[in-house]
Order: C-alpha cells, then sequence, then structure tokens
C-alpha cells in the first residue's frame, strides 16, 4: 500500500510506472523531489529513505506524488486526501498550454499535441542547420530539402498517422530531453551516454529554450506546473517508449541506427 | 457521507460543542446546528470546513498539498500542533481500547487546529504565491477566525 495516497485505479499512470524500471523513473523523482528536504513528500515516505535510488520499489508513491500536484489543497482534501485522475492533469496541462485537443481522445492522442506544441515554441529558436537537423532525425524518409519556415506542423502530423510510432518516440525523445537539461541540469538518465542519448542531446539546447519561453508565453507559473509539465513530458515520452517495446522494435538500436 | 453527517460526525468523535466547531470555521453555533440539519453552508464556509476536515484527519497530507502548490510552512512549526492533533485521535483510539470513557480532548482539537490555521493565515499575509492566486474568500474566513 502506497505511503501517500493513492488514486486507483489510474489506468493512464499506474500501470506505465510500475513497469517502468530505475533509470525510467530517474528523471521523474526528479522533478517531484527537486523542492527537496521537509518540503516533498516522496521524499519523506520511509521506503524512499530506505531504498533510494531503487526507484522501481516505490513507484506508486511516485505516482501518488504526481496525482497530487495535480489537485490543490482543498480538493484533495474533498477526494479524501487524493489527487486527481492522470488523465485530467494531461488536460489540464494541455489546457493550460492552450494545446487544441478533444477531450475524449486517447491519452497518447493528447500528449503527442502536447509535444508538438512544446516542439512549435521551439521552431523560431531554431538556426537552419538545426532545424534541418531535426526534421532528418525525426523523419528522414521524408529527405526534407527545402526547409520550412513555419513549424511543420502537417509534415510531423501526417507523418505520424501515417501509423509512424517511431517518429512520435523520437519527438517524445526530444522534448523529454531537452525539458530535463533545463529543469534538472541532467539529460535522460535511461538514454546514460548512449547514441541515441547524444542524438536526443543535439536538441536540448533550442527545444529547452523553447521550454522556457513556455513558461512566459503561457504564464506557468504556479509552483505545480514547473513539476507537472515535465512529469507530463517525460511520462508521454515513457509511455512511447514501452509501446514501441510491446510492438517488439528496440528503441535504442532504432536511434542509433539514424544516427 | 453528506455535509450535515461528515459535521455531527466530527463533533460527535471529538466532542465539540455546536460553538467550538463554529469557531473553527469562523460561524456562529446556530449555523453549525443548521448546517447539521441539512442546511447548505455558503461556498467559503464549505471550504472552511474541507480544510478542517483535512487538518483534523490528516495534517501532513495538508502541510504537503500546501507545499505543492508553493506554500512553504515551517515544519517544526507544524508538526507542533498536528502532533497535538494527532494525539488526540491516539487519546481517543487508547481510551476506546482501554474501555475508558471518551477523554475530553476537545480543547486540545481546537487548539491544534487553530494553530495551523494560523500557519496558513500568516503565509497568505505574507504575499505567498498562492496566497495571492488563492480565494479571498477562504483567506477572509481564516483572518475572521483568528480575530
Amino acid at each position: 500500500m502506497s505511503e501517500i495516497k493513492l488514486r486507483e485505479p489510474d489506468d493512464d499512470l499506474i500501470p506505465l510506472l510500475r513497469e517502468c524500471g530505475n533509470d525510467e523513473l530517474d528523471n521523474l523523482v526528479g522533478y517531484v523531489t527537486q523542492r527537496g528536504g521537509v518540503f516533498s513528500q516522496l521524499k519523506n515516505t520511509r521506503v524512499y529513505k530506505a531504498h533510494c535510488p531503487d526507484h522501481a520499489r516505490y513507484a506508486d508513491e511516485i505516482a501518488a506524488e504526481i496525482q497530487k500536484f495535480g489537485g490543490n489543497t482543498i480538493l484533495n482534501i474533498m477526494r479524501g486526501g487524493r489527487g486527481p485522475a492522470y488523465r485530467d492533469i494531461v488536460c489540464q496541462v494541455a489546457s493550460r498550454l492552450k494545446v487544441h485537443f478533444d477531450k475524449k481522445s486517447s491519452i497518447e492522442e493528447i500528449e503527442r499535441n502536447i509535444l508538438i506544441k512544446v516542439l512549435e515554441a521551439s521552431w523560431e529558436k531554431m538556426t537552419d542547420a538545426e532545424k534541418q537537423a531535426f526534421i532528418e532525425g525525426i523523419m528522414p524518409e521524408t529527405g526534407a530539402s527545402n526547409l520550412p519556415s513555419e513549424f511543420p506542423t502537417a509534415l510531423l502530423q501526417s507523418a505520424i498517422l501515417g501509423g509512424s510510432a517511431v517518429v512520435v518516440y523520437r519527438i517524445s525523445l526530444i522534448v523529454a530531453g531537452a525539458i530535463a537539461k533545463t529543469t534538472l541540469q541532467q539529460g535522460l538518465a535511461f538514454l546514460g551516454g548512449s547514441a541515441v542519448g547524444r542524438w536526443a542531446a543535439v536538441f536540448s539546447g533550442p527545444v529547452g529554450f523553447g521550454i522556457a519561453g513556455l513558461w512566459t508565453l503561457f504564464d506557468v507559473m504556479g509552483p505545480a506546473y514547473r513539476v507537472l509539465i515535465p512529469c507530463v513530458l517525460h511520462i508521454a515520452m515513457l509511455r512511447q517508449l514501452h509501446l514501441l517495446r510491446r510492438k517488439g522494435i528496440d528503441a535504442g538500436s532504432l536511434q542509433e541506427a539514424k544516427t | 457521507m453528506g455535509f450535515d453527517q461528515q459535521i455531527s460526525a466530527l463533533r460527535r468523535r471529538y466532542g465539540l460543542s455546536l460553538a467550538q466547531m463554529g469557531s473553527l470555521v469562523g460561524a456562529p453555533a446556530i449555523s453549525v446546528k443548521r448546517w447539521e440539519q441539512g442546511a447548505s453552508p455558503r461556498e467559503p464556509f464549505a471550504f472552511q470546513l474541507h480544510l478542517v476536515r483535512g487538518l483534523i484527519e490528516s495534517p501532513n497530507d495538508v502541510f504537503y498539498d500546501l507545499a505543492r502548490q508553493g506554500i512553504q510552512l515551517n515544519k517544526d512549526h507544524w508538526d507542533g500542533f498536528a502532533h497535538l492533533v494527532e494525539a488526540v485521535d491516539g487519546c481517543i483510539h487508547v481510551a476506546k481500547e482501554a474501555g475508558f470513557e471518551s477523554p475530553n480532548v476537545s480543547e486540545a482539537l481546537v487548539s491544534g487546529v487553530k494553530g495551523l490555521l494560523r500557519l496558513i493565515a500568516r503565509s497568505f499575509a505574507a504575499g505567498d504565491e498562492l496566497g495571492e492566486k488563492a480565494s479571498m474568500i477562504l483567506s477572509t474566513r481564516i483572518a475572521s477566525i483568528l480575530k
């Protein structure tokens, strides 16, 4: 039983986090504990104190802490001390970032729209060389010789709709890597120093600038959003990673082949 | 459980008088009586009642929820009052197990909850980030209790 009150079931969050390894959870733990000290409930649980950095041992506590970041004090009390469902949190973040989405859409689709919105905000911060590298890295098969001046939303959407789960994973990897760099000053722990990690890191600068712009552009000043948005972006990436794994695709070698 | 039942259950468990319950939410005893009879409290009182319930049932959870929203209170100060509230529960539990009559703990509970409310109210007064954004009505209610 979770030491932090967990809202169960929450099919969009709990099963995914329970599947994750320590390295995959590491950035999430960083986001929710960044305030640290006596103010981090996770850090003050017995299971964390006993097992950190074996994060998989307290995946439920991580999920509960993220849920609680999605609610406010009074509403959490009204829910018996629990936060809202993860889907509501994703919708809340999407609304805050002015992402167009249908509340009835799948969680993957809403997360995808958020990822694209973040990239869109980063596009104008990129140099032409970075834009070129981005297009070629995300969709090598398109061979985008004419660099679009506007963010290529339609190109990305058509690549995604073309059934390429790999495209979404690459996008999520870039965004999650950039938010990790911006927020925690580190890369994605589960990639380590791999070629995939180096590939994603190329974009951490310009996308990071875009993310920094989001904070001010959309007035995302609330302390909870400073934690929730990185968590949502990281979880979107984890979901894509695990989807690829379920399809038998080795995400690591797949990316290394593109570098 | 409806709001009316929640209020009367709290009062019964801790032996709180109507006036003591009212003092925690800045309302007269007669209002508490009406709420227990099924009248709906106005929104600010309803929020305050939920906050008081949260502080009684799980002060630790409220501390961390406030921290997540940017209200970072002194943990030692918080624990001082929170332990008083938790001790009240412990005392009731032990008395029940030992077959003693229910102890008179209402004053201790009121002191503990008011201490926690005062710590929260002070952070509102300090112009905390959330304090500015949070419902002005709620902070007014807290302040009215502390007059």
